[in-house]
């Protein structure tokens, strides 16, 4: 495999090409870059001596553990990774009986479908083929939504800083993968609990653990799976709700879920013109038919109106004409009453 | 507010009463305040001034600013729409003041994300640099760069009534339908994609509101929420300006009346499909739990009452129930994006963890409020907005 | 084109551009489509006010 430095600007053109040749996307189910690296934390195996945390500060040249690595006192709350630590070691379970007390180690999980990465607006994540998900804080405004997705909990903020900011997760020292070496962390780990490999092997070597002792453990790799899966895998002899890694998430990955809606889009910016441009003509088309119902309705009356005044004017001209007609009879009549006592 | 009024009645540079009215002595120490915080912001950090953490990395200047803020400006886009495309006519003596609403609403959310962004002078990255388009929040950013360019075109037509430029007016008057257009596809594109950005927390976010519907929740109680703004931003604006207002007491009464119908309405939507959200995915047990019991109360509460109480002030004739439910659905929906960006987030995580915003926070959100109350008071008091420029009567 | 994330990253960006530029050629299309409609209605006297689409 060559290890080089995929440019994260121009992907949806560079990718152009690989699109051509796969069939379409709606179904498919994406296996991730081949023979890419992961780690493997077996719970079962660790002690708690935080030796992952103080090899992990200094391989990234951050400031030195503040609390003494021997200091039990330190596992008595729970503790999430910060700015300045990019990995701590929780105690869950403490002693009982037989068992030893239960630590698990939390860091960036690096997931096979990172929601970081999906999340950003400014693209500033990248999935490398070799496994590791990168930042790059060049490209970062820092709007947090990345720390916000992160359903590990996994990423932190540099809030302290006024003027350049960055998101802070573990890298899995990328560089040093690069160079043939092992991250810090595994490299530390003085039992074991910590290996780094390609991720097909180390699940191969998680069930072949499971299978050897079953008794020991609980017969399920976290993170085989879990939301389309992650490079770290988490081994455990106690169910994992108890270590805070939630239990019978969907493998659905998050990334898909997240941007489902996003579907929509598109359809609104299309479909939107001419549904509104229907409903503006609607709009415009009662208008003129009610106004052209309003003319005729007033030319109506007015035909009415003038119907009625016609029949007024007739009725008085009738009329007019029967009290001429009557004056003109009682003129005749009395001038043959007259004419009548005229001539007695 | 008498001394607004004051102001309304001389529209001098500083108002009858000079520089020193009470309103400006209040808002001046308001805007000197929140510009001391940013500069601590700017010079100290996020962490000298905001409750903010590794865990919450959204609070006070996202919940407010940005989610409620793009919710309550909804006003502009629901009343353009139904004047201009829907032809309801009786409502543009309001377009005007919602529209103005609309552009310092989005105005506002702009300043609250410079606040709260790490690097806020590269927010342009997006579009000139690097592009995510898998992100939702890459979505709301191009709808509200836009939008923000809509919403001032659309205000524009009062500035050059104001300025007498003719042929620029009758060249915005032109484009009214197409920018009413733009402006509803884009609201509705970054409304709805506004709860889209919340998918991606499933286990983060409290079941009760998370949902595979939330792009649709958002979408409606924004149009909800920019109703009942319109009816309160004209409560007090047409006592504040109350000499501009050329409309009758009851023509303006009566468009409050119709405003609150479609709130009555859009809140019944709203309640139903927040119901339907319960059923899709089976979390009536939750209900029972604390979390249900504060679930319940804003639904019932905060979106069920003032559906109710819309209805009685609509069938009624009662301006004041209309106004009083007007304040409780606003109240109601910053109450849900709180709920959401931070209350009912991370609720699995242990007690004491949880985020309660700074009251450096809370001064600076104030801050952004008053400049958007001083700028419009500013516009409102020299140009056509509660009022029909005469030249310009009856024209787009 | 190995994970989900490039190919929706590359889906959306295209996604975008096409729906953009349909909406872009929306305007001349409706122009087009009305323009005979909108000659007869106004005659020679037309303002910026009529050519709306």
């Amino acid at each position: 495999m060559t290890l080089t430095r995929r440019g994260f600007i121009g992907g949806a053109l560079g990718s152009a090409a690989a699109a051509a040749t796969a069939e379409a996307g709606t179904v498919r189910h994406f296996e991730g870059h081949p023979g890419r690296y992961g780690l493997l934390h077996d719970t079962t195996l660790c002690v708690g001596c935080r030796s992952c945390e103080a090899a992990c500060k200094e391989v990234n040249g951050l400031p030195p553990v503040a609390e003494p690595l021997d200091d039990p006192a330190v596992f008595d709350s729970v503790r999430r990774t910060t700015d300045t630590s990019l990995t701590v070691v929780n105690r869950y379970l403490e002693a009982d009986g037989d068992r030893a007390p239960v630590y698990r180690k939390l860091q960036c999980m690096h997931c096979n479908e990172p929601c970081c990465a999906t999340v950003c607006p400014c693209h500033a994540f990248e999935k490398t083929p070799e496994g590791p998900v990168l930042y790059h804080p060049e490209l970062c405004m820092g709007c947090r939504y990345c720390v916000m997705a992160c359903p590990y909990y996994a990423l932190a903020y540099e809030y302290e800083d006024p003027l350049t900011p960055k998101v802070m997760r573990c890298t899995m020292c990328y560089d040093r993968i690069l160079e043939g070496k092992q991250p810090g962390c595994a490299e530390a780990c003085p039992m074991g609990a910590i290996t780094f490999g390609r991720r097909e092997d180390l699940i191969r070597v998680a069930r072949e653990r499971i299978r050897k002792f079953p008794d020991r453990y609980v017969d399920h790799i976290f993170g085989e799976h879990e939301f389309g899966g992650t490079s770290w895998l988490v081994l455990s002899g106690v169910p994992f709700g108890q270590l805070d890694l939630e239990e019978g998430l969907t493998t659905e990955p998050l990334p898909a879920i997240a941007t489902s809606y996003l579907g929509v889009v598109p359809l609104v910016i299309t479909i939107y013109p001419g549904l509104l441009l229907g409903m503006y003509a609607f709009s415009k088309r009662r208008e003129a038919v009610s106004a052209a119902e309003r003319e005729e309705s007033v030319a109506r009356a007015l035909a009415a109106a003038e119907e009625v005044t016609q029949q007024k004017l007739a009725s008085a001209a009738d009329r007019a004409a029967k009290d001429k007609q009557k004056a003109i009879d009682m003129a005749v009549k009395k001038a043959l009453a007259e004419a009548q006592k005229g001539g007695e | 507010m008498t001394d607004v009024t004051m102001d309304a009645a001389s529209p001098t540079i500083w108002g009858r009463s000079g520089l020193l009215t009470p309103f400006n002595v209040i808002a001046g120490i308001i805007l000197a305040g929140g510009a001391a915080i940013l500069g601590i912001r700017f010079t100290q950090g996020l962490a000298a001034t905001t409750n903010l953490s590794h865990t919450y990395p959204w609070g006070l200047w996202i919940g407010f600013d940005v989610m409620s803020g793009v919710a309550l400006a909804a006003g502009g886009f629901v009343t353009s729409s139904a004047v201009y495309l829907f032809g309801m006519k009786e409502y543009k003596p309001i377009v005007r003041a919602a529209l103005l609403t609309g552009f310092l609403g989005y105005f506002l959310v702009v300043l609250g994300l410079l606040a709260d962004l790490g690097r806020p002078w590269r927010l342009p990255y997006p579009f000139i640099k690097s592009a995510g388009p898998t992100s939702p929040l890459f979505e709301v950013a191009l709808c509200v760069a836009l939008y923000l360019t809509v919403l001032f075109i659309e205000s524009t037509p009062a500035v050059f009534e104001w300025l007498g430029l003719k042929w620029w007016r009758k060249l915005v008057g032109s484009m009214t339908i197409a920018l009413t257009i733009l402006g509803l596809i884009l609201s509705t594109m970054h409304q709805s994609t506004l709860g889209a950005m919340y998918m991606v927390a499933p286990t983060r976010l409290h079941p009760l509101w998370y949902s595979s519907h939330i792009p649709v929740h958002f979408f409606v109680s924004a149009v909800a929420a920019g109703l009942a703004m319109v009816i309160v931003e004209g409560m007090i604006s047409h006592r504040a300006f109350h000499h501009q207002v050329q409309i009758s007491q009851d023509r303006f009464a009566s468009i409050n009346f119709g405003l609150a119908k479609g709130a009555a309405v859009t809140l019944g939507v709203y309640f139903a499909i927040k119901m339907v959200g319960l059923a899709t995915e089976d979390e009536w047990q939750l209900l029972a739990t604390g979390w249900g019991a504060w679930f319940l109360v804003e639904l019932l509460g905060f979106v069920l009452l003032p559906c109710l109480l819309f209805t009685v002030a609509y069938r009624e004739r009662r301006l004041t129930l209309a106004r009083v439910a007007a304040v409780i659905t606003v109240i109601g929906i910053m109450l849900n994006r709180f709920n959401i960006t931070f209350v009912a987030f991370n609720w699995n995580l242990p007690a004491g963890q949880s985020y309660v915003p700074s009251w450096m926070e809370i001064w600076v959100t104030v801050a952004f409020i008053t400049f958007a109350v001083v700028v419009f008071r500013w516009i409102a008091n020299r140009m056509p907005i509660m009022y029909e420029h005469p030249d310009w009567k009856g024209v787009h | 084109m190995y994970t989900l994330f490039d190919f929706l990253t590359h889906t959306k960006a295209v996604g975008y551009i096409v729906a953009g530029l349909l909406l872009v050629s929306y305007i001349p299309f409706w122009r087009f489509l009305t323009e005979r409609e909108r000659r007869s209605a106004f005659g020679n006297d037309r303002t910026p006010q009529d050519r709306r689409p």
